[in-house]
């Protein structure tokens, strides 16, 4: 596993895709943060008086923060997931995979390679995540209550590895960087559309059981269920969200269905 | 001599092509066996399927005795069609992910002697993608040798090169060959595989026509250089003769095998019988493009 790891680490240091998309991501992700904290400040103060058991909503301290925070970085998974299709498709372009496996390298550990890649790579978009959210919260809140609501990092993490499995499913299918980043956002207007089409004929119980919709919806903006519930008040008609943990069920069973249908797909092709 | 590589009805097939037709051959230690055919023939398939990235319909293969193991790519240098490196990577870190890869000790001094063996030292520190096609296919050389393996496979190792280049990677492959090391080459070059190879297999369309040393293989009928006046009368004679081959047409000549029982005397009769009186006739010395034509035809 060192071994792989090394491996992988020697032919992404100096990709520089990902190293300005990183950058990209390590400078923008908190400004998004702040921007979007001020926006609803300075805006949506009706929205931010919509409270949970009374208190006010704080985005930017415990517990709220973490909520914030990650719905926040979930919109760039759409940019990260371009960084995992770069770094496979580019192996398929270079012709790299088929080396390595000349080179003495078997199937099984080339994928693990990847797998790896993912992994580690959800986990540094996570764990500054956390940072993130971590620096917002202790200087905004007056009592350090960390753990409060950090249940949505892991959620978080979990939302990152089914946006990479995705990712990783059409740089393995289609091979080419340039039509598979195309498939993958376009996949994301596709599902909309279909989405919406099924809200207008009032079957927004089968969209919730669409993937990129579960991914979504593991980090929803953070006062979502009351504003939903508000809405609700008003004129009866509430949008279909799945329970919790139906919906990591859902999203844990596409994440899977996308990494073994890859892995199907590598082992079955010849290189 | 030990074996080092044995395959067993070896076979692949894409949708309705049979690319490799049960293909058998063993390749022993110390030989240098040169893999011929034409565009299409199944030499890159076979050496595809040799090194792993080829799954076969049917067969099996061998390394070493040691049957498909992954562990025995790290015992081969292998340059399959073209040098496949990271282009935004140099020289010194495409040839440290290979040492990683093959497990090499000493993993510096082992790249710092495969880049001076192939001139590419001074580029060291240059971009993959800034090399030419001559450099890429050195560098290429360089990560075969980098674990001093027993076996290197070169797939068309001179293809798209100038004949400087050619002549480079010849001088380089004949060195390694003087180390003792087992060498399976697929290449166009007929000339090149006649200088260096002592073993040759010939394939069309996925079969194994021929297979032997290169004197076996050159022992084949004689050839003669035939002119005639009516050309397309010639060649009908040479079709409805079972002894005659034609193999080529140089200029107003034409080339033929003809069974080694029959005389040029003999030869020129049968011409004769038939209306053609020839104008010429005369033996060609037998080289390995000649016979690989005879062979393929």
């Amino acid at each position: 596993m060192k071994k792989l790891i090394a491996i992988e680490f020697a032919k992404l240091k100096k990709l520089n895709a990902l190293r300005v998309i990183l950058l990209l991501y390590f400078v923008l992700s908190p400004l998004v943060v702040y921007a979007l904290y001020s926006f609803f400040n300075t805006f949506m103060g009706p929205v931010i008086e919509l409270s949970d058991g009374g208190a006010k909503w704080n985005p930017f301290g415990f517990p709220d923060v973490w909520g914030f925070v990650t719905w926040c970085s979930s919109w760039f998974n759409v940019l990260m997931g371009v960084i995992v299709i770069i770094v496979m498709s580019n192996e398929y372009n270079y012709k790299t995979l088929k080396q390595n496996v000349i080179d003495g390298m078997s199937l099984k550990q080339v994928i693990a390679g990847k797998f790896f890649v993912v992994f580690i790579l959800s986990t540094i978009v996570t764990l500054y995540t956390m940072i993130v959210g971590l620096a917002y919260g202790l200087i905004n809140s007056e009592t350090a209550d960390v753990w409060n609501g950090f249940v949505e990092i892991p959620v978080y993490y979990l939302q990152t590895l089914c946006y990479f499995s995705f990712a990783f499913f059409f740089a393995t299918v289609v091979k080419r960087t340039a039509l598979s980043i195309i498939f993958f956002i376009v996949s994301f207007i596709v599902e909309a559309i279909i989405g919406g089409m099924l809200s207008i004929a009032k079957l927004e119980v089968i969209y919730a059981f669409f993937p990129l919709n579960a991914f979504s919806k593991l980090t929803p903006f953070p006062i979502l269920k009351e504003m939903v519930e508000a809405a609700q008040e008003r004129n009866g008609n509430i949008p279909f969200m799945l329970d919790s943990w139906v919906n990591i069920l859902v999203c844990l069973f596409y994440m899977a269905l996308f990494f073994l249908v890859s892995l199907w797909v590598i082992k079955r092709r010849d290189l | 001599m030990s074996e080092v590589l044995t395959t067993q009805h070896l076979r692949k097939e894409y949708k309705d092509t049979v690319a490799v037709k049960d293909l058998s051959i063993t390749v022993e230690e110390g030989q240098i066996f040169g893999l011929l055919g034409p565009n299409g023939s199944g030499k890159t398939t076979t050496l595809g399927m040799l090194l792993g990235v080829i799954k076969p319909k049917k067969g099996t293969f061998s390394w070493f005795g040691n049957g498909q193991k992954d562990e025995n790519r790290k015992n081969i240098g292998a340059l399959l069609e073209t040098p496949n490196f990271y282009p935004y990577l140099n020289a010194v870190d495409n040839l440290k992910i290979v040492a990683q890869i093959k497990d090499v000790t000493g993993t510096n001094e082992a790249i710092e002697r495969v880049l001076k063996r192939v001139n590419l030292w001074e580029r060291k520190k240059s971009k993959f993608k800034t090399f030419s096609l001559g450099m890429k296919q050195r560098l290429a050389l360089a990560s075969c040798m980098l674990a001093d393996p027993d076996v290197l496979v070169l797939d068309e190792p001179t293809n798209g090169l100038d004949p400087q280049g050619i002549a480079e990677i010849r001088s380089l492959i004949m060195d390694i060959a003087k180390e003792g090391k087992t060498i399976v080459i697929a290449s166009h070059l007929l000339d090149e595989i006649e200088k260096m190879c002592t073993h040759v297999a010939i394939m069309k369309h996925g079969e194994l026509l021929q297979v032997g040393t290169m004197d076996e293989i050159m022992t084949q009928d004689r050839m003669l250089m035939v002119k005639a006046e009516n050309p397309s009368k010639t060649k009908a004679i040479i079709e409805n003769t079972d002894y005659i081959s034609l193999l080529d047409e140089v200029d107003d000549e034409l080339l033929i095998a003809v069974d080694e029982k029959y005389s040029n005397a003999q030869i020129n009769q049968v011409f004769a019988e038939n209306g053609i009186y020839l104008s010429g006739l005369r033996d060609h010395k037998k080289n390995l493009e000649s016979t690989f034509l005879e062979i393929v035809k």
